[in-house]
């Protein structure tokens, strides 16, 4: 059974078409990119996916469900980084991930906060609200709170935005564990160097519809990496990107 | 293209994101009709009121909104931040172009003058020039009377605006401020030894032109004396004005986990828990207390008043008081869902509908002790012990079925029921109807009529049908709602 499959998925808003005919899967155990440029889809893709909105058209299933009838199931088996940070305002960091926690049921849960706290290195901020945290602390409780009950697929939106350069290693060394460990992850990214490192197979989008699907080990040697790729797939070499 | 044009148009996306275009703009419609039906059928809606009086709580009225929608630039940071943290607006736009906060204010000031004036009162015009046609009264009067209630208005945000620059300037200056304010008021509702139009300067002018006595040597000093106010308020504000620099990042002890022992009697308490944090840390408490003990106190001033001070013996009793408290709930269930932004929920287990039952769990414990005790109160001075039990009944009923009619129509967006005209007829229609038979029924219970009593107990029944349905409508409207 896929870990997603995605079938003439179809998303307007108003005139505008932000998914158009999106159709393919992803295979458990995968480390999947969702690459695109801004508007391709990606985020209303990924909202989808997660149950957060209806497509117009099409179908799509996760871990064997349906996001438009079961998104309540769907959410307590993954995990979700959302492309803005935004935890809860007046709680703590330990307080947030405490509160996603218990209604995931996590079982030893102090362990998994003190693990979490030390992992991001949020201790420091202990006792702080998240809505007096710097944009990357808020980032660092929205993945924690993501990782906090091991779910077995990730959707991750722009991960590493607005991390230094110390915790966006440590988190792409962790999520190379996963994928060692056989764990699905769904990344969307603009990082592709950070990207290419980490991930096998790729979909990349284009004005909302599917232009490439594939394996990287297929489409990347080592006279294109992804970033050519990518230039290349959405026209990237007429000026559209640097 | 002007600030002032940006600012407008900015407004004006802002509200139609609310519901739609159609929706906003069919707003200024039924404020016409309204104001037209209300003006047409005075006599016959206002009964033994005297005109006089109707006029004093008219500009009474204006004047407090001028002063609420100033109050709203004054919250607006807070708001800004909490509600749409995802947005920028205009009114930041200083941090980071070469702009003063004097030309935005300014311009803020001259923003929602034009905007509300626009939607409210131009409207209100209209309609009451159209029922003031309809009925043959004078429409000379009307327009006399709309300048003096603009203006009134106006005068009524410059004051607001001007109070909001002392808090941020110093926080004791802004208690200074109010509790001037709230002394002239004071004065006036208890003393009598001064007119509203020394607070109101523009209702000093209505009552010297038509159609009270066309004096206008009285009424023009009166009106010069509003302008010249209006003028000091704004341009000690504008010039007074600063960014407010005051950040502070405090450290906070865990209540959280204090929250989930208070509440582990229930089957899950993880939602409820944080709802008490949130309400703790926000400092919603004690604005729940103002917006509820405030409006209950003026209401019983308002009732002790007409009583009283107007001489007219209207029957307000306990059963009046409990169905009108259950009204006042829905402001309160308003703040609730204000609190924050709820957007990290779509990444949890977690629906709408749960939020929403979430949230009127923690309303019905804020509030159920402070309202029984104000009616229990008012048992106890009107000497009414024999109506408590009723009067109880009507609170409990009229509050469940308000908040639950509240929370079914406008989810976790409350504010949305104030700018969407289809969700604002429905609730006037709701609303309405049975608070009007509460408080005819509850006159009549004076007189022991039996039929009376019937009627109460039978009207709270419908109630709590209704409530049911609703309570019910909530997860079949909500639940495949996104937080978003």
């Amino acid at each position: 059974m896929p870990a997603i499959r995605v079938d003439g998925l179809t998303k307007r808003y108003g005139d505008f078409v932000a998914l158009d005919q999106a159709t393919f899967t992803v295979e458990e155990g995968v480390f999947f990119g969702c690459f695109g440029p801004n508007g391709a889809g990606k985020s209303t893709l990924l909202k989808i996916l997660t149950g957060q909105l209806p497509p117009n058209e099409g179908s799509a299933e996760v871990l064997g469900l349906d996001p438009l009838k079961q998104a309540m199931e769907i959410k307590r088996r993954v995990g979700i980084v959302p492309e803005v940070e935004s935890p809860p305002s007046y709680l703590t960091a330990s307080e947030f991930l405490r509160f996603a926690g218990t209604l995931h049921e996590v079982q030893s849960l102090d362990g998994r906060i003190e693990h979490w706290l030390d992992f991001f290195d949020l201790k420091e901020s202990e006792g702080t609200l998240c809505r007096d945290l710097s944009k990357g602390m808020r980032q660092k409780v929205m993945l924690a709170a993501a990782f906090i009950h091991e779910p077995k697929l990730l959707f991750l939106d722009e991960p590493f935005i607005n991390l230094d350069p110390i915790y966006q290693r440590k988190l792409r060394d962790y999520l190379l564990e996963l994928r060692d460990e056989g764990r699905t992850v769904f990344l969307c990214s603009h990082i592709l160097d950070i990207a290419q490192r980490i991930v096998t197979d790729i979909v990349i989008l284009d004005r909302g519809k599917v232009v490439l699907r594939d394996k990287v080990s297929n489409v990347l040697n080592k006279d294109e990496d992804l970033e050519s790729l990518f230039m290349r797939m959405v026209g990237g070499g007429n000026g559209v990107a640097p | 293209m002007s600030l002032l044009n940006l600012m407008l148009r900015e407004e004006y996306r802002m509200h139609v994101s609310y519901s739609s275009r159609h929706m906003f703009l069919s707003l200024p419609l039924y404020i016409f009709f309204f104001t037209a039906l209300f003006t047409y059928g005075m006599n016959l809606l206002t009964g033994d009121l005297r005109f006089i009086d109707l006029i004093t709580m008219t500009y009474g009225g204006i004047f407090i909104y001028g002063v609420s929608v100033g109050a709203f630039g004054f919250i607006g940071r807070t708001i800004l931040e909490r509600r749409y943290g995802k947005d920028n607006f205009i009114l930041s736009m200083p941090f980071l172009y070469p702009l003063t906060f004097r030309q935005v204010f300014l311009n803020m000031y001259l923003k929602d003058a034009i905007f509300y004036a626009a939607l409210m009162l131009l409207p209100a015009l209209g309609g009451m020039l159209l029922g003031a046609a309809l009925a043959s009264f004078s429409l000379a009067s009307v327009l006399l009377m709309f300048l003096g209630l603009v203006l009134s208005f106006l005068y009524g945000m410059a004051l607001s605006f001007f109070i909001s620059v002392l808090y941020s300037i110093d926080r004791r200056l802004f208690g200074v401020g109010v509790a001037g304010l709230v002394l002239l008021m004071c004065g006036f509702g208890l003393t009598h030894s001064y007119g509203m139009e020394v607070i109101v300067p523009g209702l000093g002018y209505q009552l010297h032109v038509q159609p009270f006595t066309a004096d206008w040597s009285m009424a023009l000093p009166y009106l010069g004396i509003t302008v010249v106010l209006t003028i000091v308020f704004l341009t000690l504000a504008v010039n007074l004005v600063r960014p407010d620099s005051h950040i502070s990042v405090g450290r906070h002890k865990e209540l959280y986990k204090e929250q989930l022992k208070r509440f582990s009697f229930l089957k899950s308490p993880t939602l409820l828990a944080k709802e008490f944090v949130d309400i703790r840390r926000s400092g919603l408490a004690t604005k729940m207390f103002f917006a509820y003990i405030v409006p209950l106190v003026f209401l019983s001033f308002t009732t002790w008043y007409i009583n009283h001070g107007l001489n007219i013996p209207v029957g307000f009793n306990a059963v009046f008081y409990g169905a009108m408290v259950g009204f006042f709930g829905v402001l309160l269930y308003t703040w609730l869902t204000n609190t924050d932004l709820n957007d990290y929920y779509e990444t949890l287990p977690v629906s709408v509908p749960q939020v929403i039952k979430t949230k009127l769990v923690a309303f019905f414990i804020l509030t159920t002790a402070v309202s029984t005790m104000f009616v229990v109160l008012i048992s106890m001075l009107n000497n009414e012990w024999q109506l408590l039990w009723l009067a109880l009944i009507v609170l409990y009923c009229t509050t469940v079925y308000m908040i639950l009619a509240t929370a079914y129509l406008t989810g976790l967006n409350a504010n949305s029921f104030f700018l969407n005209p289809t969700v604002l007829t429905k609730f006037t229609a709701i609303s309405l109807l049975p608070d009007l038979l509460l408080t005819i029924l509850s006159f009549s219970l004076m007189g022991g009529a039996w039929w009376a009593l019937a009627g109460i107990l039978g009207v709270c029944g419908v109630l709590l049908l209704f409530s049911l349905y609703f309570y019910k409508g909530i997860g079949r409207k909500w639940g495949r709602s996104s937080f978003i």
